[in-house]
């Protein structure tokens, strides 16, 4: 662990759209080392959005500026925190790189290879920094990564994530009557937001592959020292929800990894249903190495609390002493010092955005599919 | 009553004292007529008998050759399956296993066994078949990847990477309506002796040796299905050869 520089002058941060999760935004503002200074989205966007940014802005005392260019042109800034709809992640990324600020934008990059070049490239030609959103500090995966970057487990041979988060997402598969239209994509996600089930919220339908399988595959990437995925075999499905099923997007996924260096490794993902387990779900990490193997719980440590009427939607075990959000915070201010790599920049999310279509492509095809990773 | 011989070369006393809590058998010697036998020696005469060959591969052809399936009749296995039956999950769509051995285990039985118990837990084969291997010296990591026609879906992660001692399994099921988690990481005991502590199973890796036996007898008493062992075997068999 690190000191965090309270000496340094805060850098100040437009927030580009808040209209998902809040979660990023508030991290940032939640660190000594940013301030926030104003909000911003385009004046065209749907009037959902700019209740929602509207809302953020108040609570932060801060304004709601509904023009991206002109709130960057009109305030000075350092960064900007992205957080709109995931498909719009690369638009207003590169609308900041362009401006020369550095990034920080949620999850996932994008579920498309071209976007994330164009931003890459922005971010180049720019000179600025630009972190992904990840739990890569998790205190589970801090111990896993020291255990695997220090040689205890000797040379890596494989590794395994399950990642099953148990939530809901509207009506299970089959309860949609013969005359019922399909569920729209967008409406399922908007009633999603008050349980923070929105995850991939926008009108491009996205299956759990593409909106949360940043998660568990950053975790590899971090695992395995930055080695690239070179081939997928894959089985997507919609098994648990209407609005999946309804928009032709897995909810539960199984991909087979051919890593760089000889290294084999697989991912089990799916947003199972919240009856799956009593907390937000399994979520593991199996390692192999050369002269040890470890397997880790990415929930620990954590505490089990019951009582009487405790409300069923409460989780049971609670997660402690989880400063990932900080740690993110502090690794970006780093970042921006030039003092730091971000834990997960836009290349290393590219490539894992470039995974998981071919994890998509190789479940329609029934064969293993190459990954089409960013050329050096 | 079943009259049942034992010749093993492991394990003899756990199948004696396991046979001694089921009250349809009765133990007798090789040279005693019995119904039945239940052996590890692939090469044994079956005089007619039915034969449960545990822990050695079947040799193809040989008539009345019940080679056992022991994961099937692991406590914890059952426990899930009697929640599958019972609709509890709802429609599987995922099996996921970790199974981590020592390097002198019997690497093909292992995943013969395991890809069986996918394909039992499913009911069909798989129209998809997807393997993979990485290896360094002794230490080889293999994984087992199906696809089924109804959309479901196998991911089976075997190593042989483990020192002598405990190894190491994990069996999740994922339905439609509800998930079970069957998993050696949760269900160790800690015992502190200096240093770290070492974290340990109860021993019940003998507890399924009843209940395979059970079933056994069963199928000796009514002459009924005694191939659906070899069938599921050799099926089992050949995805595991198409996986590499």
């Amino acid at each position: 662990m690190k000191r965090t520089d309270r000496e340094k002058e805060p850098y100040r941060v437009g927030v580009l759209s808040v209209v998902k999760h809040d979660y990023l935004p508030r991290a940032i503002a939640a660190h000594p080392r940013f301030n926030l200074s104003f909000v911003s989205d385009e004046i065209s966007r749907p009037e959902w959005t700019h209740e929602r940014n509207q809302k953020f802005a108040d609570e932060f005392q801060i304004p709601y500026i509904k023009d991206i260019t002109a709130a960057i042109k009109d305030n000075p800034i350092d960064a900007v925190a992205v957080s709109p709809e995931a498909e719009r992640h690369c638009e207003l990324a590169i609308i900041a790189a362009e401006a020369g600020v550095h990034i920080v934008v949620d999850k996932p990059l994008s579920t498309n290879t071209h976007k994330c070049d164009k931003l890459i490239d922005a971010v180049n030609e720019n000179g600025v920094r630009c972190l992904v959103w990840n739990r890569n500090y998790l205190p589970a995966l801090i111990q896993a990564n020291q255990k695997v970057s220090s040689g205890e487990i000797g040379k890596l041979l494989s590794v395994h994530c399950d990642f099953y988060f148990s939530k809901d997402a509207g009506p299970p598969i089959g309860s949609r009557k013969s005359n019922d239209p399909p569920i729209e994509w967008l409406d399922r996600q908007l009633e999603a937001h008050a349980d923070g089930s929105d995850g991939g919220v926008g009108t491009e339908a996205m299956g759990e592959l593409e909106v949360e399988g940043i998660y568990p595959l950053a975790y590899i990437q971090m695992l395995t020292g930055g080695a690239k995925v070179k081939q997928v075999f894959a089985r997507t499905k919609s098994h648990f929800h209407q609005a999946h099923f309804d928009n032709d997007v897995d909810d539960l996924a199984t991909v087979t990894l051919e890593i760089e260096g000889g290294i084999t490794g697989s991912l089990s993902i799916g947003r199972i249903g919240a009856a799956s387990h009593p907390d937000i779900g399994e979520i593991k990490l199996h390692i192999i190495g050369t002269k040890g193997s470890a397997v880790i719980s990415e929930a620990r440590p954590e505490v089990s609390i019951y009582y009487r009427d405790q409300p069923s939607t409460e989780f049971k075990n609670q997660r402690i002493a989880d400063k990932n959000n900080y740690l993110l915070a502090e690794n970006f201010a780093r970042s921006i010092d030039g003092t730091e790599k971000p834990i997960l920049d836009c290349v290393e999310a590219r490539d894992i955005c470039a995974t998981v279509s071919a994890a998509i492509d190789s479940s329609k095809a029934g064969k293993p599919v190459k990954v089409d990773n960013r050329k050096k | 009553m079943t009259r049942l011989a034992f010749q093993l070369s492991n394990h003899q006393e756990d199948f004696l004292i396991a046979a001694s809590w089921v009250d349809e058998i009765e133990v007798v010697s090789t040279d005693e007529n019995p119904d039945a036998i239940v052996t590890d020696d692939a090469n044994i005469q079956s005089n007619e008998k039915p034969i449960l060959l545990y822990g050695s591969s079947p040799i193809e052809r040989k008539p009345l050759i019940v080679p056992a399936l022991p994961k099937r009749f692991f406590p914890e296995v059952i426990a899930l399956r009697e929640s599958l039956d019972a609709g509890n999950l709802g429609k599987l769509g995922l099996i996921r296993m970790h199974l981590w051995n020592q390097q002198n285990s019997d690497e093909v039985q292992e995943i013969v066994h395991t890809i069986d118990l996918a394909l039992w837990f499913f009911g069909t084969e798989p129209a998809h078949i997807h393997g993979t291997t990485s290896a360094e010296n002794e230490i080889k990591c293999s994984l087992i990847h199906l696809g089924f026609e109804c959309g479901g879906m196998a991911l089976l992660d075997f190593n042989n990477s483990l020192p002598a001692g405990d190894n190491y399994e994990s069996l999740c099921l994922i339905g439609s309506k509800g998930a079970a988690y069957a998993d050696d990481h949760r269900n160790r005991n800690l015992f502190f002796s200096g240093g770290g502590p070492d974290a340990k199973y109860p021993d019940t890796s003998m507890n399924f040796i009843g209940p395979m036996l059970e079933d056994f007898i069963q199928k000796v008493k009514t002459g009924a299905d005694l191939e659906s062992n070899s069938k599921s075997y050799n099926e089992a068999f050949k995805i595991f050869s198409k996986a590499g």
